[in-house]
């Protein structure tokens, strides 16, 4: 410990002035009692700003004394008015004695009193404690339902924003509907894709599907010289709902769907084809 | 500062006090309220608020004089820092501020003050002192031990790093030592 290093870093006299942060505080606190050395700078400081102090000297007006001494008198009495002296001793010893024997029943009475309205109030404690767990619970609920209203409005309104692109899409005269027919594994299954050639927007519309297994999900391909492109898998929760958004997709000869693992392949599985149509 | 109640020692006071003798009390009033009421003064500038900041003062020391560590300190510089911290609350608070200007516009009392300044006996000696320290010292001192500045408020009010705040306050603070010596 370089004790001139801390002395001369300056930190001791910001302590001294009070313009030390607290952590300094205790820090200096702790090394004055550690090191004799910096106590003694400490000291040396004190007198210091003590002397500095005392140059602003001014003798304060006369009546101020008596103010000061009455006041402080009146905040926190001498100790000497707390002292019973022996005639107030007098008195309550004969107090004492009379309340022993005749009052005796009516101390009774007291304390029965006493226990009573400690059992009442103990009882509405319970009570009302019991109504404020209620209320609280109640609220929790209430915050839970609105917090449960407040997503599904948000939900609803992804929804209806996605609907409103759709639709804008379908009534758009240069998107162009593709049909999607089942193969010969799934002769029923049928679906549309809305591609608009500008914007290279696809959609899709589900007309007939299997429920896939949860662990599968159909993934929608555009096909281009024959290659396959991914164009997205379909979100199974919304197999039926009206047209989700797929992949963008710039160009393409014929789209397909094949049942993949779920998340999607990067090549799609030709014998899980289910639906297929041309442009 | 030496007690100027020659009859009781400050040992003697300190013991009195701890066992809150209220004469006691008044022999403190007397030894120390000159140096007291002068930085009270010195900080809250107008004499009304000094007297309510001086009885703030007496009863903070005389509630709290059982923490009062005779090993920590002088009972001076623990008395002086109750005054100072009291006034200093004091300038700070909202309610001070709003009054003082107004005060201030209409009677001349911080004028007045400072005339008197110059004539009290007490203060022959501030002059010399101010001309020896530089006026930067002088400055930082009293924007932290008189206006109750923080480091960090200084170094701000100044536009000087914190480091200077430091090497500036040891600076100023080994020339009073010095200059007292």
């Amino acid at each position: 410990m370089d004790i001139e290093a801390y002395i001369s870093s300056g930190i001791l006299d910001l302590y001294s002035l009070g313009a030390a942060s607290p952590a300094e505080r205790s820090e200096v606190e702790q090394m004055a009692k550690k090191y004799p050395e910096i106590q003694a700078e400490l000291d040396r400081i004190n007198v210091a700003l003590d002397q500095y102090a005392e140059l602003h000297a001014v003798t304060p007006p006369a009546h101020l004394k008596a103010k000061v001494l009455s006041a402080v008198i009146k905040k926190n009495p001498p100790i000497s008015g707390h002292q019973p002296n022996v005639e107030s001793d007098a008195k309550v010893i004969p107090f004492g004695k009379v309340d022993r024997g005749a009052g005796s029943t009516a101390f009774k009475w007291l304390i029965a009193a006493s226990v009573t309205l400690l059992l009442i109030s103990n009882g509405l404690s319970f009570y009302f404690y019991n109504n404020w767990k209620k209320s609280e619970d109640r609220l929790q609920l209430a915050e839970l339902s609105q917090s449960q209203y407040a997503q599904n409005i948000e939900r609803v309104q992804q929804k209806l924003n996605q609907n409103q692109k759709a639709l804008a899409l379908l009534s758009d005269p240069a998107t162009q509907r593709v049909v999607l027919n089942g193969v010969a594994k799934s002769p029923q299954s049928k679906a549309t894709v809305y591609w608009h050639r500008e914007t290279s927007g696809v959609y899709l519309s589900v007309d007939n599907l299997p429920v896939p297994p949860t662990n599968q999900q159909y993934q929608l391909w555009a096909l281009l010289d024959g290659k396959p492109i991914d164009a997205g898998v379909l979100n199974s929760a919304e197999l039926t709902l009206a047209v989700q958004p797929m992949k963008a997709i710039a160009q393409a000869q014929a789209f397909a769907i094949t049942l993949e693992p779920r998340g999607g392949s990067i090549s799609p599985t030709l014998d899980q084809m289910y639906v297929m149509g041309t442009i | 500062m030496s007690p100027r109640n020659s009859n009781v020692s400050e040992e003697e006071l300190i013991r009195r006090l701890k066992q809150q003798e209220d004469s006691a009390l008044s022999i403190l009033y007397d030894n120390y309220s000159v140096a007291i009421y002068g930085v009270i003064l010195r900080i809250v500038k107008l004499e009304a608020v000094a007297e309510d900041v001086m009885q703030e003062s007496f009863v903070k020391i005389w509630t709290s004089f059982e923490q009062y560590d005779v090993e920590k300190g002088r009972l001076f510089t623990w008395m002086i820092n109750i005054a100072r911290n009291t006034a200093i609350d004091k300038i700070r608070s909202k309610q001070y501020r709003v009054g003082s200007r107004t005060k201030t516009i209409e009677d001349s009392n911080v004028s007045n003050m400072e005339s008197s300044y110059d004539v009290k006996p007490e203060h022959l000696g501030l002059k010399e002192v101010v001309a020896k320290l530089n006026p930067d010292q002088k400055q930082i001192i009293d924007m932290m031990y008189f206006d109750g500045y923080t480091q960090s408020e200084v170094a701000e009010e100044l536009s000087i790093p914190l480091g200077t705040v430091k090497t500036r306050s040891r600076a100023a603070i080994k020339m009073l030592i010095k200059l007292f010596r």
